[in-house]
């Protein structure tokens, strides 16, 4: 039963689902509920801040979104019956996964930071703000509303700036692949962005992939809970707070280089699959091209389905691994499935060129929208970036991601080929959660739980 | 989990065949025996260590006489339960369907959820399972034989070669089986 | 009927389970040491194999009728290299004490000290394959595990021989892979 491609219900769904705000501040509030009544109150005013997906006339200076965790549904009074209709994954929560997600050791939740994973964080608050000034008069706004309702804690904060050139910090120009959504407007379906089709063509991803209440790649709408009015148009959301070691990835480049005939940068775009300006390897697999770069119909146009031996862009290469496109047998069937909306943002100073490690946390507050945890984030965490088997690469982890214990190596295939080992563990977690994305109309309903 | 060792894990399944479908099944699974292409984009599934199908007569042994015959399915494979059954009916949903539609109950291959329902519905959990080689799934069992042929090939050469044409030969070897590394 | 493709093999054995001894069975099977302890390593070509225990049949509902077990079976099934006469016998010899704890809680299991009785009774419950797909027919145990283990010290060797010029390549080669 196919389904034709409907208009999103935009003015319901939550803005950050459907819309990269490309606002370079954010703030994320932590908070927990101590008194269910007063925090539904809260929930209900928030409802009317809330950002949503409908067309903007012009990009506004601040956005609000809000999203709960399950043990937050619960303390808002949430009916057993409707907590029951929530998904294993959302309802264990990140920390209890980490064995499926390969968070130990450094990444283990033991080690989390405080405020971050607990079963005491009930509410994600994020506010997206064009420049610090802005934001900062938000965040006094809001924690101003929480403190004069009452019944709310603010367990923690977690801030996050865009770097200069839409990089992140181990100097790779980020951003270029999102899936465009099927019946979103603004989504213009670009050259490599959603499915490949036979005929050369793309097709955005249907919306039930990550839209709940409309109908994904088997053409059913997935499962969502109810009632009808908590569930549809919301979504769930993975937040991950991901430090990372940038002199360790400089140390483990200028170790490799050497023995490397390429030298460093193209060694450095071997390992994600495009050089740090974004050139994708499949396209340009010798140096960096600024034009191509610049063109969003050509940067992102591609497809490894002429190089399944990884000669221009490895098979391992963390793009690669990440969306594998054609590389995968059956024309994406099984890659159409594992696709998520990333709307994260950095954190940190940048490290200057050069510089030894400074002790400073940095990295990225990683965030991704999907229909179902499981099959779109933890998939491609656990079987295509902490293990090789789906690539034919064994046990080969993601060099930037992987959970290494340095004894992996990653294979650059060439002639001869060359290896880069040991790899050290370069991302290290320092906490997550798994939180659900209520429509506005979603959170009108919880905050008339109860009677109120 | 009794399932699972190392990175192999087992399925097992038994379903009742509808009446009157066994010669049908029966054909099919010949078919499947005797048409190699028939069987390629199973064994593409590369993460599959072995499948069969088993036919389970009305009688059993011990002599009991049942209602219907069974169907038998068991497997061992890689990777998860869900991706296991997500590529069967992605993938294969034809087969699935010339398969399992014989049997009692079942929904078809697509969407994949009632599918995923049916099987677990009908898993048998396993109470002892043994793999010799755990540590490697399908994918590097095939690599380690192609490595070990090609590596048979240059070691049989190697003693009569000067090291500056071992060193070709030896980067010849790397370049032929670097995927399977 | 195909029990084999290429030179993998399979068996299937289903045997009844005496009466009131099911749970005693499981409890059984679910404590055997795992891994290269499990007794089934000791039987040799042996892949894959499992022991499972069919309790009862699963209704699906109308139109099927009911159908249910006079008692539970324990379903044996054993992915090896052939060919099966010599791994019967294995089975039975190999597995020796084993084979007499799992199998003697099924009906007629005349023992191992009855090596001719037990392969009968593993034969005459003999259910016949009829598909088989294999990932990889044509490579016994052994040479996989050899295959296995060659694998990783190519890998290692290729790691420490880069950049290595072709003399030093040469002996390095010879210090690893040479004698074989």
């Amino acid at each position: 039963m196919a389904a034709t491609a409907s208009g999103l219900n935009v003015e319901n769904i939550q803005g950050a689902l459907l819309r990269g705000y490309r606002l370079p501040v954010a703030r994320y509030l932590f908070v927990h509920v101590s008194a269910p009544e007063r925090a539904r109150t809260f929930i209900g005013q928030i409802a009317e801040q809330v950002s949503s997906a409908a067309p903007w006339s012009q990009k506004p200076e601040w956005a609000l979104n809000a999203y709960l965790t399950f043990a937050g549904l619960s303390a808002l009074g949430l009916p057993e019956s409707a907590l029951e209709s929530f998904p294993a994954d959302f309802r264990d929560g990140m920390a209890a996964r980490a064995h499926m997600l390969g968070d130990g050791d450094e990444s283990a939740p033991e080690r989390w930071e405080a405020g971050l994973g607990g079963p005491r964080v009930h509410l994600m608050l994020m506010l997206s703000s064009a420049d610090e000034r802005i934001g900062e008069e938000r965040r006094r706004s809001l924690l101003g509303l929480i403190e004069r309702t009452g019944g709310l804690e603010l367990l923690s904060e977690q801030r996050g700036s865009a770097l200069a050139g839409n990089r992140e910090h181990f100097g790779y120009a980020d951003g270029f692949s999102q899936p465009p959504v099927e019946g979103f407007a603004e989504d213009r379906p670009r050259a490599g962005g959603g499915a490949p089709q036979k005929d050369g063509g793309w097709r955005a991803i249907r919306a039930g992939e990550f839209v709940l209440g409309y109908p994904d790649e088997e053409g059913v709408l997935p499962p969502a809970p109810e009632p009808e009015a908590l569930g549809r148009d919301g979504s769930y959301l993975v937040f991950r707070k991901l430090a990372q070691d940038v002199a360790g990835f400089r140390a483990m480049l200028a170790r490799a280089s050497p023995t490397y005939p390429g030298g460093e940068e193209l060694l450095a775009a071997k390992l994600v699959g495009r050089f740090r300006d974004g050139t994708p390897l499949d396209r340009a697999p010798d140096r960096p091209d600024p034009d191509l770069v610049a063109d969003p119909d050509r940067h992102n146009d591609f497809r490894y389905d002429s190089d399944p031996q990884g000669l221009r862009c490895p098979v391992g290469a963390h793009v690669r691994r990440a969306n594998p496109r054609e590389s995968m047998p059956f024309r994406g069937k099984l890659v159409n499935r594992h696709r998520m909306l990333r709307r994260g943002i950095t954190y940190g100073p940048p490290l200057p060129a050069g510089s030894p490690e400074d002790g400073r946390d940095r990295g990225v507050l990683f965030m991704c929208f999907q229909a179902s945890i499981k099959r779109q984030f933890e998939f491609v965490q656990a079987q295509w970036f902490n293990d090789g088997n789906a690539f034919r690469l064994g046990d080969d982890k993601d060099v930037l991601l992987g959970d290494h214990d340095g004894t992996g190596k990653a294979l650059i295939p060439g002639r001869p080929p060359s290896f880069v080992h040991p790899l050290p563990r370069l991302v290290t977690v320092r906490g997550g959660e798994y939180l659900f994305c209520p429509s506005i109309a979603a959170l009108r309903y919880l905050s008339a739980l109860g009677g109120a | 989990m009794a399932n699972v060792e190392g990175k192999a894990t087992a399925i097992t399944v038994l379903s009742p065949v509808k009446p009157g479908w066994t010669l049908w099944l029966r054909a099919l699974f010949f078919a499947g025996t005797h048409l190699t292409s028939s069987l390629e984009k199973l064994q593409q599934l590369s993460f599959i260590h072995y499948a069969r199908w088993t036919i389970l007569e009305r009688r059993w042994p011990g002599g009991e006489r049942l209602r219907y015959r069974y169907l038998l399915f068991e497997s061992n494979f890689n990777g998860t339960w869900d991706e296991y059954i997500d590529a069967f009916s992605e993938v294969v949903p034809t087969r699935m369907k010339l398969i399992w539609g014989s049997s009692y109950g079942f929904p078809g291959p697509l969407p994949v959820e009632p599918f995923k329902a049916y099987i677990r519905k009908n898993e048998f959990p396993i109470e002892h399972y043994y793999s010799a080689y755990p540590r490697a799934t399908t994918t590097e069992v095939v690599s380690a034989l192609e490595v070990a042929r090609a590596h048979a090939a240059l070691s049989a050469r190697a003693p009569r070669l000067p090291a500056e044409e071992l060193k070709r030969a030896y980067e010849d070897f790397l370049f032929e089986v670097q995927h399977h590394l | 009927m195909s029990d084999s493709a290429g030179q993998a093999s399979a068996l299937t054995v289903l045997a009844p389970i005496e009466p009131g001894r099911e749970e005693a069975l499981r409890s059984h099977l679910q404590s055997l040491p795992s891994g290269s302890q499990s007794p089934l390593a000791r039987v040799p070509g042996t892949h894959f194999a499992r022991w499972v225990i069919v309790g009862q049949l699963v209704f699906q509902g109308p139109p099927q009728r009911h159908d249910e077990l006079d008692c539970a079976y324990l379903l044996f099934t054993s992915n090896f290299d052939g060919p099966l006469e010599p791994y019967v016998e294995a089975l039975c010899e190999k597995l020796g004490e084993t084979a007499d704890v799992v199998w003697g809680h099924c009906r007629g299991w005349p023992g191992t000290g009855d090596q001719a009785g037990a392969k009968e009774y593993l034969r005459r419950n003999r259910i016949a394959t009829s598909l088989f797909v294999s990932g990889y027919p044509q490579a016994t145990l052994g040479e996989i595990l050899t295959a296995l283990e060659l694998r990783e010290r190519v890998t290692a060797f290729a790691i420490q021989a880069q950049g290595l010029g072709s003399e030093a390549l040469a002996r390095a080669w010879q210090r690893e892979f040479g004698d074989a």
